[in-house]
């Protein structure tokens, strides 16, 4: 083992959402500090959200991520309804359904394809890689399109959709935009499929760690929108119960808490999802998936990607299947008196669960709010990972192939710091 | 992912609805109804990032509107087109770094560029344009679809 020390910082993470860095020391030959800072100033959102009508909540949340918008939408009507007592119907289930699967496909074709292939080609950028492989690019920004469009056809607008509200959608989709969609869908199945299969041929690390993998489940098909919160350790509880089952800590080095289990970081997102859930996959998406030659459940953390597309193919293969039947809602919403209470949602934004929990007064106002995030809770996560995997490839690499690898591990997670920052504690002394 | 028709010519205009960068929020307000909508598209969009590319798409000439910091007199025109635009610097960093510039390279990059691109940028300094810019900046973009709805219209 070689006696090197060096230190690595990398002082912003470049294809990311958000800003973070990464420090880094090794120590005569073993890693000492290692940091995975997240500088982003904290957002703020659940203070912003003490006081205003519940309401509007969903247009406020969705202004949290230009990405994941649908995710915090649905988390917060789920928690909002069940104080309400509200219960979507079969026509706003499928609907909420569909909207979540244009998300997932918008923001997987966009990290797949820009964000996380390029490390594995050898690339600097998606910008290097659709030089030589402009097909490829092409598809994913195509299948991109495509989740864009489901957004937009329930939304209103592909980024931060304004046509959700608590108690359904503010409008019913016509059949002929939704017939229009169902066309176009159907041609990028075989991409999708073919995305599969490329992501699968990839030269991925081979390399197994020890992790929990945290997802919602038994939800008697592949999570979106409703489940319980399930583990590969056993855990199986209600989404209620996530604030006394997971704890969130403040380090000195982040502007995003880090979330823990029984004391330990978990894994949550695509991964997470896929070995929890695989057995619930559509007949093709499945077919496709022991095609790859990966066992689910993987303990490569590098068949994220693989997963990712897995999910993509899932959705884009439910959304055909919504829309095929696909009939106006003369009602798509369903109105509540107020209630006071406290309610919980929970549902799986593209990178993993989406925890909220709210507070309502009698007048329908928000009383308290509290939001996590997966970014947060993957934070320890990423950190165990670049202890475990920096060794693993070799500290006594050179500096730039130590470097590559670091921002490499951290991207598979695809990390939305923007999501993840939070607001700080502040303890006022006064003498 | 957009099956009706669209005309020849599209304006997207860059810019978020929040100051100080609204100007191209403003602008493509500003245009509505400017032009005759069978030939002429216009649309603000807030830091598009790589959907700039879907935006494009089907158009025979785009004129991308934004606002520029150079180093130049605040209310400069800048008028760029052909390979004046690959010393386009991008100053909206849109999620994941996917700014104008690298978004327009991925384009290239992919043959995706329409046929005709132009872009047409009013220099901003630390306040905002007066409306004497705006006036100036609107008549550069009407020149700018003038010229490239005679291009589109030839045979």
């Amino acid at each position: 083992m070689s006696e090197r020390s060096l230190n690595i910082n990398i002082p912003v993470l470049t294809r990311v959402e958000g800003e973070g860095a990464l420090d880094l020391s090794i120590e005569n030959g073993k890693i000492g500090e290692l940091r995975l800072r997240i500088f982003e100033p904290p957002r703020l959102f659940e203070k912003f959200l003490e006081g205003r009508s519940h309401m509007e909540v969903p247009d406020m949340v969705a202004r949290i991520c230009g990405i994941c918008p649908v995710a915090y939408q649905m988390s917060a009507v789920q928690a909002l309804e069940s104080i309400l007592g509200l219960e979507p119907g079969p026509w706003l289930t499928d609907m909420r359904r569909l909207f979540y699967c244009g998300e997932w496909i918008e923001s997987h074709s966009l990290h797949i394809h820009l964000l996380a292939a390029p490390d594995f080609l050898g690339f600097s950028n998606a910008i290097d890689l659709a030089g030589k492989h402009p097909d490829i690019v092409r598809r994913g920004l195509r299948l991109q399109e495509a989740g864009n469009a489901i957004v937009r056809l329930l939304g209103g607008r592909s980024v931060h959709p304004v046509g959700a509200r608590v108690g359904g959608f503010w409008r019913s989709p016509t059949k002929a935009d939704a017939t229009r969609l169902l066309e176009e869908l159907k041609t990028l199945l075989p991409q999708a499929e073919a995305l599969v299969r490329w992501t699968a041929s990839l030269p991925l690390p081979d390399e197994k760690q020890d992790f929990e993998s945290v997802a919602l489940g038994k939800a008697g098909e592949y999570p979106m929108n409703h489940g319980r919160i399930i583990s590969s350790k056993g855990l199986d509880i209600d989404i209620a119960g996530f604030e006394k089952e997971f704890s969130e800590s403040q380090v000195p080095h982040s502007t995003a808490l880090h979330c823990h289990h029984n004391g330990q970081d978990y894994l949550v997102g695509p991964l997470a999802r896929m070995n929890l859930n695989h057995d619930t996959l559509p007949d093709s998406t499945h077919k496709l998936a022991e095609e790859t030659g990966i066992c689910f459940p993987s303990a490569n953390l590098f068949h994220s990607i693989v997963a990712r597309a897995l999910e993509l193919h899932l959705a884009l293969t439910e959304a055909i299947r919504l829309l095929q039947n696909y009939k106006p809602a003369d009602t798509p919403y369903q109105q509540a008196t107020h209630r006071a209470g406290i309610g919980f949602g929970a549902t799986e934004a593209p990178r993993g669960i989406l925890w909220h929990r709210y507070e309502l007064d009698e007048t329908g106002s928000i009383v308290s709010a509290r939001i996590v995030p997966p970014t947060s809770q993957n934070q320890a996560r990423i950190e165990a990972d670049l202890r475990t995997a920096l060794n693993n490839f070799g500290l006594d690499k050179p500096e730039a192939d130590l470097r590559q690898h670091a921002e490499t591990i951290i991207r598979n997670y695809d990390p939305c710091i923007s999501c993840a920052t939070h607001f700080l504690k502040l303890k006022i002394k006064q003498t | 992912m957009n099956a009706h028709i669209h005309p020849p010519v599209r304006v997207l205009c860059i810019g978020s609805p929040q100051e100080p960068d609204n100007l191209g929020f403003l602008i493509g307000h500003t245009l509505i109804g400017h032009f005759n909508p069978d030939q002429v598209e216009v649309l603000a969009l807030d830091r598009p990032g790589p959907r700039l590319i879907e935006h494009m798409r089907g158009a025979d000439t785009v004129i991308l509107v934004d606002a520029v910091k150079s180093g130049a007199s605040p209310g400069t025109l800048h008028n760029l087109e052909g390979h004046a635009l690959d010393g386009l610097v991008a100053h909206h960093t849109s999620s994941h770094g996917f700014g104008l510039a690298e978004t327009l390279a991925l384009a290239e990059k992919m043959g995706e560029l329409p046929a005709h691109l132009k872009f047409v940028g009013l220099e901003i300094g630390s306040e905002s344009p007066s409306p004497d810019n705006i006036i100036q900046l609107v008549k550069a973009i009407t020149e700018a679809v003038r010229e490239a709805s005679s291009v589109s219209s030839k045979p």
